[in-house]
């Protein structure tokens, strides 16, 4: 599980390298699922409005990785506790 | 006698631990952000940066083998020469540019700093360019942003140490003054991103496919050109739809006016 987790890992830093939101966004979402407390997906949405957002010019809208990675995690605990009950 | 059963579990205390330490990280990462807004961009940009410029050398050959190199450096010469020849006679019209726009007062020349395209829209969702200069090349907020051809396609929003970001005018929301077609029309034209802009117009305005469109709060330069009017009977004005002359998503160099910031 901890290999699957690093590769997990790996993919997450090639698409922050990229910028590839749309490969981060299903990593982060089955490893929030799959582990319990998954930081590397608010690590990653907080990198990636690092390198691509928080210009001043575009508002709350250049934190929306860190707000939806931050959801994710918060979501998926919640959801957990549900269904896992 | 009875006692009260204490329970420790520690699993759960553990977990507690990692959500508390979690809770006290974001929270210090947000103070530490708000107190310093470039530290963390400007960390992690520099940590990007030398993947980014490899990228970007394997995107232009330049990791291509010793024999492609020497006949591609012999195609450029051949091509220089050739250039050389045309590069005369626009000289001799930059003069005569130069000297026109002197007689109507204003500068002709402007210093410009040639910058490489790191990473662009739409891979990047917040329609802005990562470009490779920044405070090392005495870059400020808000300095005017050239696609070649000298189209004005955004400013610079962040300056960072070697790199910047910069915001395209055509991000949703963003609002202009611009003059449409040969009738200089004016307009308030809505970024709609993706570089894209649109404006309303009076129907009975002549517009045409193709036809410029200029901002003159931003120079005089060429703001874009219409590549659509749409028209609704039933509706008074019709829908103009513009883009810059280039297209945004290929840029690979841009150049940055670090003289003055609009």
């Amino acid at each position: 599980m901890k290999k699957i987790r690093s590769l997990f890992g790996l993919l997450i830093l090639l698409g922050l390298l990229q910028g590839w939101w749309f490969l981060i966004l299903p990593v982060g979402l089955f490893g929030a699922w799959a582990w319990p407390l998954y930081v590397e997906i608010i690590l990653a949405g907080f990198v990636y409005d690092s390198l691509y957002g928080f210009a001043p010019s575009i508002g709350l809208w250049g934190y929306l990785g860190t707000l939806v990675s931050l959801s994710i995690v918060i979501l998926t605990a919640g959801l957990k506790m549900v269904v896992r009950k | 006698m009875t006692y009260l059963q204490t329970r420790h579990n520690p699993a759960r205390e553990r977990a507690r631990r990692v959500l508390l330490a979690t809770g006290i990280m974001v929270v210090a990462v947000a103070i530490i952000h708000f107190l310093r807004p470039h530290l963390f961009p400007a960390l992690f940009t520099s940590v990007a940066r030398p993947f980014w410029r490899t990228e970007l050398a394997i995107k232009l050959g330049s990791l291509t083998s010793p024999e492609g190199l020497l006949q591609e450096n012999e195609l450029l010469k051949r091509q220089l020469s050739d250039e050389a020849l045309r590069l005369a006679t626009v000289r001799a019209v930059e003069m005569e540019n130069a000297e026109l726009k002197a007689l109507l007062g204003r500068a002709s020349t402007t210093p410009y700093v040639l910058s490489a395209v790191l990473k662009r829209p739409p891979v990047s969702p917040y329609d802005e360019l990562v470009i490779d200069a920044g405070a090392d090349h005495n870059f400020n907020l808000n300095d005017n942003v050239y696609a070649p051809g000298n189209v004005l396609i955004g400013r610079i929003s962040e300056v960072l140490g070697q790199t910047s970001k910069v915001a395209l005018f055509s991000s949703p929301g963003e609002k202009y003054e611009v003059l449409i077609g040969t009738s200089h029309a004016p307009a308030t034209a809505l970024g709609r991103g993706g570089g894209q802009y649109e404006a309303d117009l009076p129907r009975d305005v002549k517009v045409s496919k193709g036809d410029f469109v200029i901002a003159p709060s931003r120079g005089d330069k060429p703001f874009g050109t219409v590549i659509s009017v749409a028209t609704d009977p039933a509706e008074p004005f019709e829908k103009i739809l513009f883009a810059p002359p280039v297209n945004e998503y290929e840029l690979r160099w841009v150049l940055v006016d670090n003289s003055t910031a609009l």
